[in-house]
């Protein structure tokens, strides 16, 4: 009984996160595998993969970025990493912002790139937010259930 | 005379006299004072040409002026200055002289005593000389240092002798003689002090002027010697009094008293002689310059300064000026002018340059993005527009429906309009290729109308007409021309709100020059029994070309099913004529304003706003027709009158194929098909609004797009499936193939349920048609592939597909029975445990490789079903391990030679997999490229490196089924 606020509040939160544009119908796609797939636990799976990757390669090319020379190749190559990533679990915003990070990149803009970084990192903390709040919110509710049950 | 005044002071006592800073102050006004000490310089100096002339008169009148007055004071000044120094000087001297004077009275004083104590001595003892006293008085008065000294020394020489006559009587004349020498000083002396007195008075200003005056001429001579410079004076006639012109080019008499008109002509006189008057005017000193052309010195140019000069009572006398020849100077200037013009101007041209250039690279950026988000939109869009079809079928309340129809003519839109934009980037691009197939001109018409009547939601009759003498069949792009009618016919359909819309389709009696037309041969007879492999071929073509335009290109399939008709065309070659095809869609609407015309084909155009307000659209639709038309060859027209209708016609050249009969079908039935034929070949179509229910027509609607790929092959297939075509589109093939399922036949009646009532109308024998047709499919199908020996699994994949579908269709749960053998290739974890869960779930076994390399080594140790290869990878991308994977397929070896440092591990597995290798060999394993569609990895370039097809990332449920479905072998 007590999970029902909790999905509410869930099913709140990602609607917002689908309306916002955070995420796309690539992370719907994620969740009907889970449900349909009967592997529970897999989007948090997906999701937590995808953020500590993300986190590393944002710190890769932050590390880059500071060289005196840059190599915008690499830089290019985790950024494309980074884009697969996102495009993978739905992260739609980074995913844009990963397709603008590579305009900089192939023009070799340092301070183009240095901004880029700074516009996917702040999304990428917004959206990890969010996936922490939905994964804290889904373990929640799973503690319910099966006392429920 | 100058330098012998000079010389004076120098040889007398001034310079010792002279105190030095004196002069000082003068000196700094008069330099010509300093020229005391070069005047060898001047003497050297000849001045062999007088280059000035002087009116002397007029200067005369100019020392009246105020300058002339002040400069006259001056020299006044200086010379009283002078003469107080002289006179001190004299003074001085005469207080020498005096004092000279007194020492000597003083001395004879002297003398006389002791001579008058001798001679007392004397005329004591001899009083005898007295006469002597008299005369030598007057000589004692003068008494000199000299003699007095010579006296004792006399004194002393003739003491021997002392008293003596002799003695006395020398000493007389000793005396007398000193006394005279004395005299004569005396005399000299006083002479040249009356000399110096008089040449004192000599010495008048005027004197010293003319001297001073002289120097300084001598002086300006030696400075402007070499000076390109004229000077000169004119009065208020502006004739000249005075010139200095180094580079004479006349004599004196030439110029003085004459003005410039006198002298000289040309450019450049008239204007300087009125800035002389202005200046004179005015009284304000002035400098310009002047651009003289006269034919005494050339083109010039002076820079010229005009002073004006006053007389003391303020009147302007005339004029002084200056002039430099600065022609050279102008010359460079005018030059340097020009070079920074010149530089501006290029740099101007350079910034506007690279500006263009970023613009035309924005463009083109921007046109790739569209494209490129085009393409992205469009794969999920028809998914999600695909899974609305599939719950079209469903069982749904009539609610639900119309929510569903909403939805499905939204999404439609949204398709229809990215398949413009890509479109017209692709034709844009030159990347639009035509292919080439048969098709019967009718039909297609027939086709339009029929859908644009299906989605028909206003009280309009559509008619079509076709000329007796068009082809039956015509070789052309059917897709394209159809995309062009159905855009002009849902144009023509949306402006015209009651009356009707057309199509007339006829051969162009009057062909267009060049254009060779043997006549129209029409072979009915044989035409029935070709038409059918010929539809039978296109129609595999077609569905490959439609999902091409849907993202999932394959063109290899095209090739390879759409060849094949081409190939038995080009037996006939020269049976092929060409005809040109005019079409004309009309319609009774609102017209399109005159002034509108000129826009209607550009690109995001429309006749108006208000229009776009009111109809929406995205005007892009005419700019694909127009493109469209022009790249087939023909031309593309319209004529319209405001709210009297318009008509746009096109015309396309199309070839006719002439055709015998082919005896290898031997399972068609001539008969069967010849009624059909038959029936197909009337000449006109009508549909009637009021027969047309909106919720029918509108479920026609949702049927039309249902899987455009199976859909397709039920259009374009002549007479029988064409009739079929707005019952069942897929379903005609699924009642054959899954004839036992019971879930098949379920849906079919609840299929025809729905819409029979409209057809009934046009078709009663379509129910019958249905069976027929799908008997033909199978019988067909089964004869191509009797003949067809090695192309069988591109033959039969396709079927399978259709067949796949139609099952998934009817039972969701259909997923495939047997495991398929999957290898990933992917770098990415993310993506790798997303298509894992996938794949997983769809029944699949997999094995992750994350590079080119270790999928190279899977393939060597393991066989499997498909492959799904990342594009983009480390150590080695997916390209180059399609191309080597594809080049063992084909030789049976691994490559060697380009990558050697693999082929030790190759070769070592490569034993083993011997066995592997003969099984595999001849038989291609399907690769899928996972594509991330950035502008580095085209899908040219993967179905170049041998790949099979590419489904976009991010990897999606439905498509990686779909592609699952299509290449795995059947279960």
């Amino acid at each position: 009984m007590a999970a029902a606020p909790l999905r509410e509040q869930l099913s709140a939160l990602l609607s917002s996160m689908f309306s916002q544009g955070l995420v796309d119908e690539q992370f719907e796609q994620l969740q009907m595998l889970q449900d349909e797939g009967g592997t529970p636990g897999f989007v948090a799976e997906v999701v937590t993969l995808f953020c500590d990757d993300a986190e590393r390669i944002i710190a890769e090319i932050a590390t880059l970025l500071e060289q005196p020379i840059v190599s915008f190749d690499k830089v290019d190559a985790f950024v494309h990493q980074l884009k697969g990533s996102s495009a993978s679990v739905g992260a739609q915003k980074v995913k844009f912002t990963c397709m603008q990070f590579r305009q900089f990149c192939q023009e070799k803009s340092r301070d183009g790139c240095l901004m880029a970084l700074a516009v996917v990192r702040n999304e990428f903390y917004d959206l990890r937010n969010k996936f922490q709040t939905m994964l804290q919110l889904e373990q929640q509710i799973q503690a319910y259930d099966p006392k429920q049950q | 005379m100058g330098d012998e005044y000079l010389a004076e002071p120098e040889d007398e006592v001034a310079p010792s006299m002279w105190p030095e800073n004196i002069g000082d102050k003068h000196q700094k006004q008069f330099k010509m004072e300093n020229l005391g000490k070069g005047q060898d310089a001047l003497k050297d100096v000849r001045f062999q040409e007088k280059p000035s002339s002087v009116d002397f008169q007029r200067l005369m009148e100019m020392a009246n002026s105020e300058k002339g007055v002040s400069q006259m004071q001056y020299f006044v000044k200086h010379w009283e200055y002078k003469r107080a120094n002289t006179a001190r000087l004299l003074k001085e001297q005469i207080g020498l002289l005096c004092q000279q004077r007194k020492e000597i009275e003083q001395k004879k004083q002297q003398i006389l005593e002791e001579q008058h104590f001798q001679d007392e001595s004397y005329y004591a003892v001899k009083r005898q000389v007295p006469i002597l006293d008299e005369v030598y008085k007057d000589e004692w008065k003068r008494p000199s240092k000299k003699s007095d000294d010579l006296c004792h020394n006399q004194e002393l020489k003739i003491d021997a002798e002392y008293d003596s006559i002799s003695y006395w009587k020398e000493r007389a004349m000793q005396l007398e003689k000193t006394l005279e020498a004395s005299l004569q000083r005396e005399h000299s002396l006083e002479e040249k002090l009356e000399e110096n007195i008089k040449n004192l008075q000599s010495h008048t200003p005027v004197e010293e002027f003319s001297g001073m005056l002289q120097r300084a001429d001598y002086f300006l001579h030696l400075v402007l010697q070499s000076a390109p410079i004229v000077i000169a004076h004119q009065d208020t006639d502006l004739r000249y009094r005075f010139i200095f012109n180094h580079f004479p080019t006349l004599a004196d008499e030439d110029v003085i008293g004459k003005t410039d008109y006198e002298i000289l002509s040309g450019e450049g006189i008239e204007e300087m002689n009125n800035v002389k008057k202005e200046v004179m005017a005015s009284g304000i000193p002035t400098k310009r310059e002047f651009i003289f052309n006269t034919p005494l010195f050339g083109a010039k140019t002076f820079v010229t300064y005009i002073e004006p000069v006053f007389s003391k009572s303020g009147e302007t006398i005339g004029v002084n000026y200056v002039a430099m020849d600065i022609t050279d100077q102008v010359k460079r200037r005018e030059k340097m002018a020009d070079i920074r013009v010149r530089e501006a101007v290029q740099k101007a041209k350079e910034t506007e340059l690279s500006r263009s250039l970023h613009i035309t690279e924005e463009t083109m950026r921007a046109k790739q993005m569209l494209a490129t988000m085009s393409h992205e939109i469009r794969s999920p869009l028809s998914g999600v527009l695909s899974m609305a079809e599939i719950l079209a079928t469903t069982k749904l309340d009539k609610e639900q429906y119309q929510l569903l129809e909403v939805m499905l003519s939204s999404g439609d839109l949204v398709l229809q309009l990215i398949n413009d934009i890509l479109d017209l980037s692709k034709v844009e691009s030159g990347a639009m290729k035509l292919e080439s197939t048969t098709f019967r001109p009718r039909e297609v018409v027939k086709h339009v109308l029929q859908t644009a009547a299906a989605s028909l939601k206003k009280e309009l009759t559509l008619e079509g007409c076709i000329g007796d003498d068009v082809p039956v069949e015509v070789t052309g792009d059917v897709l394209r021309i159809r995309q062009i009618l159905t855009n002009l016919i849902s144009n023509a359909v949306k402006f015209t709100h009651e009356g009707k819309v057309g199509i007339n389709l006829h051969v162009l009696d009057k062909q267009p020059p060049g254009c060779r037309i043997k006549g129209v041969q029409l072979h009915m007879k044989t035409h029935s029994a070709s038409s059918v492999t010929a539809a039978e071929h296109s129609s595999a073509s077609l569905r490959n070309c439609d999902k091409d335009t849907l993202g999932c290109s394959n063109h290899e399939d095209a090739c390879h099913t759409g060849i094949p008709p081409n190939n038995n065309f080009g037996e006939h070659d020269g049976g092929e004529e060409a005809v040109w095809l005019r079409c004309d869609v009309y319609d009774t609407g609102i017209g399109i304003p005159e002034e509108s015309l000129p826009l209607l084909f550009k690109r995001y155009m429309q006749a108006s706003a208000d229009h776009a307000r009111k109809y929406g659209g995205t005007g892009l639709g005419l700019a694909i027709c127009k493109q469209l038309v022009e790249l087939m060859g023909g031309t593309l027209n319209v004529v319209s009158k405001e709210n009297d209708g318009s008509t746009f016609s096109f015309i396309l050249p199309c070839k006719i194929t002439v055709k015998e009969d082919h005896s290898d079908d031997p399972d068609v039935m001539p008969s069967s098909h010849g009624d059909f034929t038959t029936s197909d070949i009337e000449g006109s179509f009508l549909f009637k609004p009021q027969a047309r229910p909106c919720l029918l027509s509108s479920g026609v609607s949702v049927m039309k797009n249902k899987f455009i790929g199976c859909n397709l092959m039920s259009y374009d297939p002549p007479n029988r499936l064409e009739n079929c075509k707005l019952f069942s589109n897929g379903f005609a093939s699924a009642e054959d193939n899954s004839a036992n399922s019971t879930s098949t036949a379920s849906c079919q009646s609840n299929g025809p349920s729905t819409r029979s009532t409209d057809e009934e109308q046009h078709d009663n024998a379509m129910v019958i048609d249905l069976n027929r047709q799908a008997e033909w499919i199978s019988s067909s199908q089964g004869g191509t592939t009797s003949v067809s020996g090695p192309n069988i699994h591109e033959e039969r994949g396709p079927c399978k597909v259709l067949e796949e579908k139609s099952l998934h269709k009817k039972s969701k749960c259909s997923q495939s029975s047997n495991k398929a053998k999957i290898l990933l290739v992917e770098d990415n974890k993310v993506n790798i445990m997303v298509a894992k869960s996938m794949l997983e779930q769809l029944g699949h076994g997999i094995d992750i490789v994350n590079n080119g390399m270790q999928a190279i080594h899977a393939v060597q140790r393991c066989q499997y079903d498909i492959i799904l290869m990342d594009v983009h990878m480390p150590e080695m991308d997916g390209l180059q391990a399609t191309k080597f994977i594809r080049s063992f397929e084909n030789t049976g070896c691994w490559d060697t030679s380009v990558k050697p440092e693999h082929d030790q591990m190759i070769s070592g597995s490569a034993m083993s997999s011997d066995c592997a290798r003969i099984r595999k060999q001849g038989k291609r394993v399907p690769i899928i490229a996972m594509t991330a569609n950035s502008f580095s990895e085209s899908a040219e370039e993967c179905l170049a490196a041998g790949m099979d097809s590419y489904i976009s990332k991010p990897v999606n449920f439905q498509n990686i089924k779909e592609c699952l479905q299509r290449y795995l072998p059947s279960q």
